[in-house]
């Protein structure tokens, strides 16, 4: 007791003042110091956003921003994808005047009206924190208007293969009626990636005869050798392409990152780091592993850094094993787990892998060139999954096909072994409004 | 014979055995006006004297002349002394001497004591081979202290190392040697055995423990004595205390039943009609007892019954006598020893738990029964001896507080109101953190009553809970404090708020859309902003308390209502925080700042407990502990302020 029984009383003053000088010390520092703020965060970050959740200042722009700062966050990353979803509900739409009563129900200008992070509680899928049938209080109408949406209930509207808030392009009804009576297997294939092309165009050709000298030191064969043979030594990208820097050409840099890669490849870099697998890169922090990942992971893997070379090894580029087996090498999960037996995986022509959904072929532009490239950001087509129809699914099925497919979650696990369990009725419906009304 | 002379001889007792326990029989009676005849027959040659106090002669800490007890006799009453008796005739109802003269009693009261129990081993007679039972032992013993040059006492209990310590006096080397491995081993443990070892060591007196006496050698005298350990001792000198054997012959050769002594019941009655026994001769329940406390208990009981009733006989209304607490002193080392109820070695660990209390010296044990005290060991001193020993008696539960303060401050009872007992240091008024030597100064000053006190140096006037204490103090006896059970059973109702706190789930959140549903309260930043602040303006509202307290000049509606005030108001913000928090996970520094709040919530319940406790029974146990729980409420507080005040921030950088 003697020593909490201080006999003067400034001193239990005192120190109680150094007691909250120290505290406020610890928490000032970390909020205007640290990037990254353990103590500060306030509740758990929704799956999108949980690897740089220490980042605070990823979305928390500057202090005491409010709302709008935290829109403009946003809009910095989501900013694109909108606008490529066709949104169904623009931003313009909510800032006109005459939708001021409906700003009201649902400030819709504001990302964060539908999307709350660190609330785990009521966290919904595609990390919408308001009650599944938002879409009730603006659109309680829709039955008379449609005669066959009569009845249905409002959390039913986001269901697979109907509709979504942002991206709607693979289920309007127009599109819907166009693609109406596709056969399940259209007979389609991937897009070629066209590589020939793209060299021909920059100048080079395949003839490896054309290579660079062979090096003088012998330890260094084998990975001549294998430069040699991959696509860089065809396309004649030397070693100081990769191991100096455009700025510092003196310089020899032992592990190229993501950013020497990027003097190319800044589509596929883009795309890496605005998937889950740069995400943390793109933010300055230490690479992402899969130690860190909410989903299930092999233990094995589990203190891998993700860089480029995690899946394209530094020399040998093998664009097959990159595809396939290098996602398996981390990802445990069923659906993953269940690719090597699943049909996409046995197919006569072998040529389907995790990248064919998860990294399509899609037309982009290097160099002020067009061309088929890989979208490396793997988040791109995967939530909500209608996002897939387009670009993926209906290179080689038919879109009612896809969307009872990807409306079937138990396909989904097994990895699409099977045929689809139910049918989701939005082309039926469609076809259904467009007959011509007889009297 | 005459009725009359019949009912005379029916009233006369007869004691035989003048110990300490036949004196105070005796004395007794005496004492409660007994109208027969009583005659007291004592086999030595010397007046009755206490012999417990013998081995304080032999040490020469007490003269002859102090152990000389007095018996008080009435003026028909009888003592013979150097008087033994040999017969017994139950029938006539009479006894004889030695020399042949017979006396007729109505009761007969054996008190014939013990004698020491020396083992049958060879050598046991020889010259310089002693007991220490008697007065004649004690004038050996005193000539032997001064010329002996090494004496060997066997028997490590109470008397044995009374006598060793008492040997040593002059020098002389003394060996005690025991068969236990610890020293009193039916008083003590091993740590407080060890303790007096170290003692008895820095004294002079060689303590070898585990080991047995096998053979005393010498021709004439002594000259060595054989132990277990093969090691002859050389020495000139032996003492055996090693226990007592009641003196039973008497009774045994006269029809009286006997066991391990004379068997007793309840009423100390022996088998044979209007035959006593009391004292170390008389066995009950199986069980002879080798110290003089319960004697004279036995003693006291046999006169208050034979004092009350006329008949003498019989009748349901008499005193019983209850199996003794066995309890034992040492003084005669520089250590005081203490010792009562079932301790040492004795005990059943199953159901047994003991408390140490061991700092500055003090070596202090309670063992306790399912919560109840039934034993205590004390090394140094202990002044709740007293006390210690009747809560034994009764087997008195000790409560956690109470067991609390005996780990941390080694005493047990503290909190009685005795002003004699409350320490210099203890605080009184914990409001005003004034401890006694403040009260006993203004006592000597002058300030002779509670409010006279309360003027001078503001002891009592805030909470008022210390006056009973202070009244103490001042000898004003009625000073009664309102009860405060129902802040305690507010506190409990507090308790269960956050209990439900910490265990319920999150509150739900609407599933569906519904601008009517209760969860914005919870899900919503505007509507927590409102429950927030409505919790600060509340919290700052009831912390107006602490003015009160410590403000000399705010004295606003009483302190009472203050408190009331803050303690509800502090719910109400628990209640506020249940939609606040939505009961939903909390991490980082909204962690800590709920910790601390909820701490000091929890600490707060304490107090409100020992604030009822503290009016309810004054004292400085209670005060203590509230004070425990205030401070411990004021420190898990400390912090709310700066981390609510980082809380807002971060809520608005963010």
């Amino acid at each position: 007791m003697a020593a909490l029984s201080l006999n003067k009383p400034w001193i239990k003053w005192l120190f109680w003042l150094l007691a909250t000088l120290a505290i406020a010390t610890y928490f000032g520092l970390q909020l205007t110091q640290q990037k990254e703020k353990p103590d500060l965060l306030i509740g758990q970050s929704s799956h999108g956003h949980h690897q740089i959740e220490m980042a605070c200042e990823t979305c928390h722009t500057s202090p005491f921003g409010g709302t709008e700062v935290l829109q403009d966050a946003c809009v910095n990353c989501h900013g694109d994808e909108l606008k490529t979803a066709l949104d169904s509900h623009p931003l313009k739409k909510f800032k006109d005047p005459r939708n001021a009563e409906r700003v009201e129900i649902l400030d819709a200008r504001y990302c964060v009206t539908c999307h709350r992070e660190h609330n785990p509680d009521i966290t919904r899928p595609m990390a919408v924190t308001l009650p599944e049938d938002y879409c009730f209080e603006c659109h309680k109408e829709v039955g008379e208007e449609r005669e066959s949406h009569k009845g249905m209930g409002f959390e039913t509207c986001a269901s697979a293969g109907c509709h979504n808030f942002h991206d709607n392009k693979a289920l309007y009804e127009n599109f819907l009626l166009n693609h109406a009576h596709e056969p399940d297997m259209t007979g389609g294939a991937v897009p070629k990636r066209a590589l020939d092309e793209y060299m021909k165009s920059i100048g080079k050709n395949w003839d490896t005869k054309n290579s660079i000298a062979l090096p003088q030191n012998p330890d260094n064969e084998a990975i001549h050798h294998q430069w040699a043979h991959s696509s860089h030594g065809k396309a004649e990208v030397a070693c100081t392409n990769c191991h100096t820097a455009k700025e510092t050409p003196d310089q020899w840099i032992e592990k190229p990152d993501h950013n020497q890669c990027s003097s190319c490849h800044s589509n596929e870099v883009a795309g890496f780091l605005n998937g889950k697998h740069g995400m943390r890169l793109k933010q300055g922090l230490s690479p992402m592993t899969p130690a860190q990942a909410r989903l299930p992971m092999s233990e094995d893997a589990a203190h891998k850094e993700l860089s480029c070379n995690s899946c394209h090894s530094a020399h040998e580029d093998d664009t097959q094993y990159a595809a396939t087996e290098a996602c398996l090498g981390c990802h445990a999960d069923d659906h993953s787990l269940a690719f090597e037996d699943s049909p996409h995986a046995n197919l006569q022509s072998n040529t389907l892998s995790c990248a064919t959904c998860h990294m399509p072929r899609v037309e982009m532009t290097t160099f002020g060139i067009e061309h088929i490239g890989v979208e490396h950001n793997q988040n791109a087509t995967l939530r909500p999954n209608e996002k897939m129809l387009r670009p993926v699914c209906m290179n080689c099925h038919g879109l009612g096909f896809a969307i009872d497919a990807l409306a079937d979650p138990t396909l989904i696990e097994s990895n699409f072994k099977g045929l689809p369990k139910g049918h989701i009725k939005s082309i039926d419906m469609a076809l259904e409004r467009d007959k011509p009304t007889t009297y | 014979m005459t009725k009359t002379s019949d009912n005379r001889t029916k009233l006369t007792v007869a004691v035989v055995g003048s110990g300490p326990v036949g004196a105070y029989f005796v004395n007794e009676l005496a004492r409660l006006d007994y109208p027969g005849k009583v005659m007291i027959f004592g086999e030595e040659p010397h007046a009755p004297y206490n012999r417990v106090q013998l081995s304080s002669l032999l040490d020469g800490s007490c003269p002859w002349q102090d152990l000389v007890t007095r018996v008080n006799l009435a003026p028909h009453w009888e003592a013979h002394y150097h008087t033994r008796i040999t017969n017994i005739d139950s029938e006539n109802q009479r006894i004889a001497d030695s020399q042949g003269n017979t006396y007729d009693y109505g009761q007969l009261i054996l008190a014939t004591g013990s004698r020491p129990h020396i083992p049958a081993i060879p050598g046991s007679n020889l010259d310089g081979v002693y007991a220490f039972r008697n007065l004649d032992d004690a004038q050996h013993l005193l000539s032997r202290q001064v010329s002996s040059r090494h004496t060997v006492v066997v028997g490590g209990g109470l008397l044995g190392i009374e006598t060793a310590r008492a040997m040593a006096k002059y020098g002389t080397r003394v060996t005690l040697i025991h068969h236990s491995p610890i020293l009193m081993n039916r008083q003590l443990d091993e740590t407080s055995s060890k303790l007096l070892i170290a003692d008895l060591a820095a004294q002079g007196v060689d303590v070898q423990l585990s080991t047995a006496v096998l053979a005393i050698d010498g021709a004439r005298k002594v000259e060595s004595i054989m132990t277990r350990d093969k090691l002859p001792i050389p020495c000139d000198t032996i003492i055996f205390a090693t226990g007592i054997k009641p003196n039973l012959e008497l009774a045994r050769d006269h029809g009286v039943a006997v066991g391990q002594g004379i068997k007793i019941n309840s009423h100390l009655q022996t088998n044979t009609p209007n035959v006593f026994a009391i004292g170390e001769c008389a066995e009950f329940n199986g069980r002879i007892f080798g110290l003089v406390a319960p004697g004279l208990e036995q003693a006291g009981v046999l006169a208050k019954n034979l004092s009350t009733l006329p008949e003498h006989n019989g009748g349901e209304s008499r005193a019983e006598y209850q199996e003794s607490l066995l309890s034992a002193s040492l003084k005669v080392v520089d250590t005081p020893v203490f010792s009562t109820g079932e301790v040492g070695q004795d005990y059943d660990y199953d159901h047994y738990t003991h408390l140490i209390y061991d700092k500055d010296g003090l070596y202090r044990k309670i063992v306790l029964n399912r919560g109840r005290i039934v034993g205590a060991i004390g090394l140094g001193d202990w002044p709740e001896q007293d006390i210690l020993k009747e809560a034994i008696a009764k087997k008195q539960y000790i409560s956690p507080l109470r067991r609390l303060l005996f780990r941390l401050q080694g005493s047990l009872f503290s909190d009685e109101q005795d002003p004699k007992r409350i320490r210099d240091s203890a605080i009184v008024c914990n409001c005003r953190q004034i401890p006694a030597s403040t009260i006993r100064e203004q006592l000597r000053l002058g300030q002779c009553t509670v409010e006279a006190i309360g003027n001078s140096c503001g002891a009592g006037t805030v909470c008022g809970s210390c006056q009973p204490i202070l009244g103490a103090f001042t000898a004003q006896k009625n000073l009664t404090l309102p009860s405060q059970k129902n802040l305690a059973l507010w506190g409990g109702i507090v308790a269960l708020l956050i209990t439900a706190f910490f265990l319920l789930p999150p509150l739900s959140i609407s599933e569906t859309y519904n601008p009517k549903a209760l969860d914005k309260w919870w899900s919503d930043t505007f509507y927590r902003q409102i429950s927030g602040f409505t919790m600060l303006g509340l919290m700052t509202l009831g912390l107006l308390v602490a003015l009160r307290k410590r403000l000399s000049w705010f004295r606003w509606l009483k302190f009472e209502r203050w408190r009331w005030l803050h303690v509800l108001l502090s719910s109400l913000c628990i209640a506020i925080l249940f939609v606040h928090t939505g009961l939903g996970e909390v991490q980082g520094l909204n962690f800590y700042l709920l910790m601390s709040f909820m701490a000091a919530g929890i600490f707060g319940i304490g107090t409100t407990l020992m604030t009822h406790l503290e009016t309810a029974k004054p004292g400085i146990t209670n005060k203590t502990f509230k004070r425990w729980f205030t401070t411990a409420h004021l420190i898990s507080f400390w912090p709310f302020p700066v981390l609510l005040a980082l809380h807002v921030l971060t809520v608005y950088w963010f």
